[in-house]
Formats: C-alpha cells, structure tokens, sequence
C-alpha cells in the first residue's frame, strides 16, 4: 500500500515530473547507447570477445533498459519534489480549499522559494475566511445533569 | 540577447535554482548507467589477457570523450529547458502574488488572468474563489 502510494504520488502523476521523466530517460538512453556501442566496439577490437554483458541476467538487453529507468525515475523522484512540490502544493491547498473550511494554513517547506506569496494567501485565507457562527448564550437555570456512568458489575 | 533575457528571465536566482536542481537530476540520470556501463566494461577488461588489457585500456578515453561531448550537449540542452520551465512557473506565481498583494492592501483589480500556455490555471481558479467576497 505504501509503495503504492509512493508510485501514484500526485507530484508523479503532475504534467511537468512526466516531462521531466520522458526528457531524462530519453537523455539517458542516447548517452548510455552511445557508450554502450563505444565500450563493445573497443572489445571487438581488442579481441576479447563481442559482447559486454555476459551472464544469464546482465545480458538481456531488458537489464540494460531496467538501469536506464530506474535512474531516470530516481532522479524525477528527486527534481520533482524540488520542482514540483511547492508549485503543487499551493495548487491543492487552493483549490481544497473551499470544501475544507477548517483547512490549516498554509505552510512553508524550509527553502521553498514562494515564502511571500504563501505569507499573502494565508493572509488572504485569513480575511476570506467564513465568519465564526456567535455562540448561543447558556441558557439560565439549572445545568442539565451529566448522566452517570454504568455501574459494573461482578460477574 | 537582450530580448531573450527581457523575455524569459522573470527571477533569476529563482530559475537559476530551478535549472540547478534539474541539472543535477539530469547528471544522476545520466552517470548511474554510465558508469554501470564502465564498471562492466572494467570487469571485462580485467578478466582479459594481459597483452588486450593495455588496448582495452588504451581506447577508453576515446569512447569516454564521445559521451561526455554528448552528454555535454545534452547538459546545456538541460539548462535552456530548465530556463524555459522555470520562465513558465515562476511567472505566473509572480502575477499571482501581485494581484494576490493588491487585493489584500484593498485595491482589487479586476480578474487574475494569466498567459496562454501557463500550467497554473488551477491556483488562478482557486485564488480567484478564495478573494470571493464571503456571505453575510
């Protein structure tokens, strides 16, 4: 359940982290092919051997493919929660917030770069907010009595 | 060159940020199979005949440089895109907060809009919501 929601993160699932994911794999995957053919043609070359993975797993071309996505979604992981989150972040608590009237204000990461803006919103949320209903005064007389606890019994 | 700078420079030590952290996505990317790659490549080398290692060896800067001047490339292609998505962020935060700011000094200007293309249409729409005047 936790890798789950690790792998469907909203910050994942954002416009701009797919961006980014496609653009570093697709970087990814040129260089290493380019090394990748270099490195094998130096082998052939010196004679030892053709091929540069060599074994049952490390030779599928699937492990190599494997590598190039794993660091590629690493490093997403890693520029999204700088990139994204923040942006992402004042997006959902603006637009949550209408249904959650008891929302909290909101809060700054330390290093996130909208410091103003969000101290502006929260001011904004402040003076937006609904007014508090006035409580009722207590009704004089006597306090209704608070009801006794059931008594245990032995059993 | 300066009309690129008028035009998609917005705040610069903000995007000079962004197009760090990007960057340095961009380098993990890149390295961690690279130097898997090299690694293998150091296993084979070493499993070879002592007369093929040297030629092994020998030629390994030559194919190094080919992926750096690639890489390179890919690095600076990085940075423009990292210019340009942080141009397209931070600009309409800018908008909002100036709008945001007047509206709460009492001077509402009218409707926050943005430019075609901005990706923050939701902070707008929610913005524009939160600075309703409430029910009375």
């Amino acid at each position: 359940m936790k890798i789950a929601k690790i792998f469907f993160h909203p910050i994942l699932l954002h416009r701009r982290t797919r961006l980014i994911f496609i653009w570093y794999v697709t970087s990814s995957l040129v260089t290493s092919a380019i090394l990748w053919w270099g490195l094998q043609n130096l082998l052939t070359d010196a004679g030892a051997g053709s091929v540069l993975f060599t074994g049952k797993v490390f030779s599928r071309p699937l492990f190599r493919a494997l590598v190039v996505l794993a660091s590629g979604l690493f490093a997403t992981v890693i520029t999204a929660g700088a990139l994204v989150g923040p942006v992402h972040r004042i997006e959902e608590w603006l637009t949550g917030k209408n249904r959650l009237l008891s929302s909290r204000s909101l809060r700054v990461r330390p290093g996130d770069p909208f410091e103003t803006l969000i101290r502006i919103l929260n001011e904004l949320r402040i003076r937006g907010s609904a007014p508090e209903k006035k409580k009722k005064p207590r009704a004089r007389g006597r306090r209704p009595k608070a009801s006794k606890a059931p008594k245990l019994r032995a059993i | 060159m300066s009309l690129l700078r008028r035009r998609y420079i917005t705040d610069l030590r903000y995007q000079l940020r962004f197009t760090a952290a990007l960057v340095r996505g961009f380098a993990i990317a890149l390295l961690v199979p690279a130097c898997t790659l090299i690694a293998v490549f150091f296993l084979r080398a070493r499993s070879a005949e002592p007369s093929r290692q040297f030629a092994l060896l020998a030629g390994l800067p030559r194919v190094i440089g080919a992926f750096a001047a690639v890489g390179i490339s890919f690095a600076f292609a990085t940075v423009v895109l990292g210019i340009y998505l942080s141009h397209k962020s931070i600009g309409p935060l800018k908008r909002i907060e100036a709008w945001a700011a007047r509206h709460l000094l009492g001077n509402p200007s009218g409707k926050l809009t943005l430019r075609p293309g901005d990706d923050l249409d939701g902070v707008a729409t929610g913005l524009a919501r939160l600075a309703e005047p409430k029910p009375k």
